[in-house]
């Protein structure tokens, strides 16, 4: 099946310039690093729960 | 990429970190809000937080440092156009955090970490946050931990990247797109 409909689309709007990219980009890196502090509260429950024993 | 405005570099900085904060302080509260959800397994259990207030100041430490590290990593990728690297430098922040985290389980690890390594010191943080006790080391734990120098270390941490940063905004460059078309 050909995908004419994508010609249809005006592009006009769509402005994915290098700066928006880099922006949309970063932010994503800045999520991902705050996760990190939600990896560590779920450790400490898996501590507590005595899922794993510290030596 | 500053030279024609009237924004300096330290108020860049500082807009992008409250923005930030904002986001941050609200995953952060969902994500602890979510997370003993998974844990729970009879009705009567309770994995919450103690303490919602003291628990704040910490996510607000934690946030700004991990704000402060993802700006210098992507400062750092720009300055070096490094862009076909972003999905592995995506992820440095949470791969460095499950070496640390990874620290309790599988080895010991000398004292001078709880203090030096942020990732430890916001668990050491949290850990007191939730369980209701003093902060101790995880391998030992007859042995106290210093909660003022962890603080410290936490803000210190976080100045020092703030202080890179905001030097190394100055220094990106504008780069016209026909003009990086030939680097």
């Amino acid at each position: 099946m050909e995908l004419g409909f994508l010609k249809e689309i005006p592009f006009t709007n769509a402005k994915i310039i290098y700066q928006n990219y880099v922006a949309v980009w970063y932010s994503d890196l800045v999520i991902l690093s705050l996760s990190a502090l939600a990896v560590s509260i779920a450790f400490i429950l898996f501590v507590k729960l005595e899922l794993y024993h510290i030596c | 990429m500053l030279r024609y405005s009237k924004l300096k570099a330290s108020m860049y900085a500082l807009s992008i970190y409250l923005g930030f904060l904002v986001i941050g302080l609200i995953i952060e509260l969902l994500m602890t809000a979510v997370i003993p959800l998974f844990f729970k397994q009879r009705d009567r259990d309770n994995y919450n937080p103690s303490e919602i207030p003291t628990l704040i100041p910490i996510l607000i430490l934690g946030s700004l440092f991990f704000i402060s590290f993802s700006t210098l990593l992507a400062i750092l990728t720009i300055k070096f156009k490094e862009m076909r690297m972003q999905n592995l430098i995506s992820f440095i922040p949470l791969i460095l955090g499950f070496i640390f985290y990874s620290l309790f389980t599988s080895s010991e690890y000398p004292n001078i970490l709880d203090y030096t390594s942020l990732y430890l010191s916001m668990m050491l943080l949290l850990y007191m946050d939730i369980l209701e006790i003093p902060p101790i080391n995880f391998q030992n734990a007859r042995e106290r931990v210093s909660l003022d120098a962890v603080i410290l270390s936490s803000v210190l941490w976080t100045l020092i990247i703030t202080i890179i940063d905001i030097i190394m905004i100055r220094r990106i460059y504008f780069t016209n797109i026909e003009e990086s078309r030939q680097l």
